[in-house]
């Protein structure tokens, strides 16, 4: 005989009494438990993320804010630098434009006499006509002798003087202070073995 | 659907059997659930309480009528258990007898509890309950009645007191019927293992609170049943007055299998007094009673 594993029951049976449901359906509620669980961790993962997004924006934002800063930065140092570059190249021009000139500069000096001094020399070129040079000399001591010494000395280089005017400020001394003014043109055919002096 | 369905669902309440389906073990009716087990006597209330995790604990025992226990420790019992579930052992106001010849249709055994007269005929009595058991083997059943009034009063007093009746039995009837199936599963063992021999005879003798059912088996068949409530108090020697006729009547090399609802009684010296040389199997364990009214 099969020994009896529920005990006999006496009472009254409810009529109202359910079976249990299947094991099977036992998987709704833990289905249920995992979905409410996933939620919450998707949420939090989420909120994480979102966190973390905001963040990395942040950081982006920050450090875009510091390229821009570099960028401005460093294009400012650009723009110093260009300028720089911009006037080295004028320095460069001027060197490069005044250096025909130099030989003119050089003759002027090397005709000063002894004793005499030039107050200012002045040579100015247009770019109308930049193989005219006008020069302005102001001698306050040598007068019209230092001028022929200088136009000798500049022509023996091969510049040729028109346009000229000599403003004497002490009349017929040849040894006073004196303005000389003239348009200068290089032919070219300079005469070797310097001055005759 | 209601929400109690919604919320019985979400907690696996709807997976577990009712509280009062007495088809159900008690464990998967109350899984970790602190339940009551109560052994009702005419004078006498016993009480054992069943923790969360299945273990006995804060015994106790009252003498007294039912009423007269709960008016004194009433709130105490419910206290001992969580939603007040108990099971109960009715050890009074029943008869168990043997029969013969009962009809052993499909789902008599059901049929009994809610209609005995469809199912007994002319043996059934107004105001008792049933409960049945065949003899597989021969043409005896035992029958238990019970009176309804008994068991409905017991179920409205326990009500007072917050107590609800998971399970209302009569404990003596179940160790009678945990004793038969031992002796059946003792003489299937010996059948394989010594083919051919008798198996002899039987007597079975099971005390429980003051009752007690004597019942005595040769070879198949249930031969001699008796059976007293309130018949002793703590001495067991009542007993054996009703035990002495069915055992000369099994006949000389009966053996005595014995079950009581506690372990430490003194029933192996005075069989041994009245009947020396019997041979006797003490099949008690502990807590013996709370194990059947708890399907353990």
């Amino acid at each position: 005989m099969k020994k009896p594993h529920v005990l006999h029951d006496l009472k009254n049976e409810r009529a109202d009494l359910t079976p249990p449901l299947p094991a099977i359906l036992a998987l709704l509620p833990f289905l249920f438990y995992g979905a409410v669980i996933g939620s919450v961790g998707l949420g939090a993962m989420s909120m994480i993320a979102t966190k973390q997004a905001i963040a990395a924006e942040e950081t982006a934002r920050v450090r875009e804010q510091e390229e821009q800063a570099q960028s401005a930065m460093i294009q400012t140092e650009l723009t110093g630098i260009t300028n720089e570059q911009s006037r080295a190249k004028e320095v460069e021009t001027w060197v490069k434009s005044t250096q025909p000139l130099m030989t003119m500069i050089t003759s002027v000096i090397n005709s000063v006499k002894t004793g005499n001094t030039l107050t200012s020399l002045r040579l100015a070129r247009t770019p109308e006509n930049p193989e005219h040079v006008d020069m302005t000399l102001l001698i306050n001591n040598g007068g019209s002798a230092q001028v022929e010494e200088t136009r000798t000395a500049l022509s023996r280089e091969g510049y040729q003087a028109f346009r000229e005017d000599t403003k004497t400020a002490g009349g017929a001394n040849r040894l006073s202070d004196v303005t000389y003014t003239a348009v200068f043109v290089n032919t070219g055919d300079a005469t070797s073995g310097g001055s005759p002096e | 659907m209601k929400l109690k369905d919604i919320k019985d669902v979400l907690t696996f309440r709807s997976f577990r059997p009712e509280p009062d389906d007495s088809s159900a073990p008690w464990r998967k009716r109350f899984p970790r659930e602190k339940t009551l087990l109560l052994s009702i006597s005419r004078r006498r209330v016993s009480w054992l309480a069943l923790d969360r995790r299945g273990e006995f604990t804060d015994a106790g025992s009252m003498d007294g009528e039912l009423k007269e226990v709960l008016a004194a420790v009433g709130p105490d019992l419910r206290n001992l258990t969580e939603n007040g579930w108990c099971a109960v052992s009715l050890n009074h106001r029943f008869v168990i007898t043997l029969e013969v010849n009962l009809s052993r249709r499909a789902g008599l055994e059901q049929q009994i509890r809610t209609n005995p007269k469809a199912a007994l005929g002319a043996k059934a009595e107004r105001g008792k309950r049933y409960n049945l058991i065949h003899n597989p083997e021969s043409n005896t059943s035992l029958l238990l009645a019970c009176d309804e009034d008994a068991i409905v009063k017991t179920e409205a007093m326990l009500r007072e007191q917050g107590l609800h009746a998971a399970r209302i039995s009569i404990g003596i009837y179940g160790m009678l019927l945990d004793l038969i199936s031992q002796v059946a599963e003792a003489r299937a063992a010996r059948a394989v293992s010594h083919p051919g021999e008798p198996f002899g005879s039987v007597v079975m003798v099971a005390c429980c609170e003051g009752s007690v059912v004597v019942l005595s088996q040769k070879e198949e068949n249930w031969m001699e049943l008796r059976s007293r409530s309130d018949l002793y108090t703590d001495d067991l020697a009542p007993v054996l007055d009703i035990l002495m006729p069915l055992l000369q009547n099994a006949g000389t090399g009966a053996h005595v299998v014995f079950m009581n609802d506690e372990q430490g009684s003194n029933f192996a010296e005075l069989l041994q007094t009245r009947a020396p040389g019997t041979q006797l199997s003490e099949v008690t364990v502990p807590q013996q009673l709370a194990k059947l009214l708890t399907d353990q």
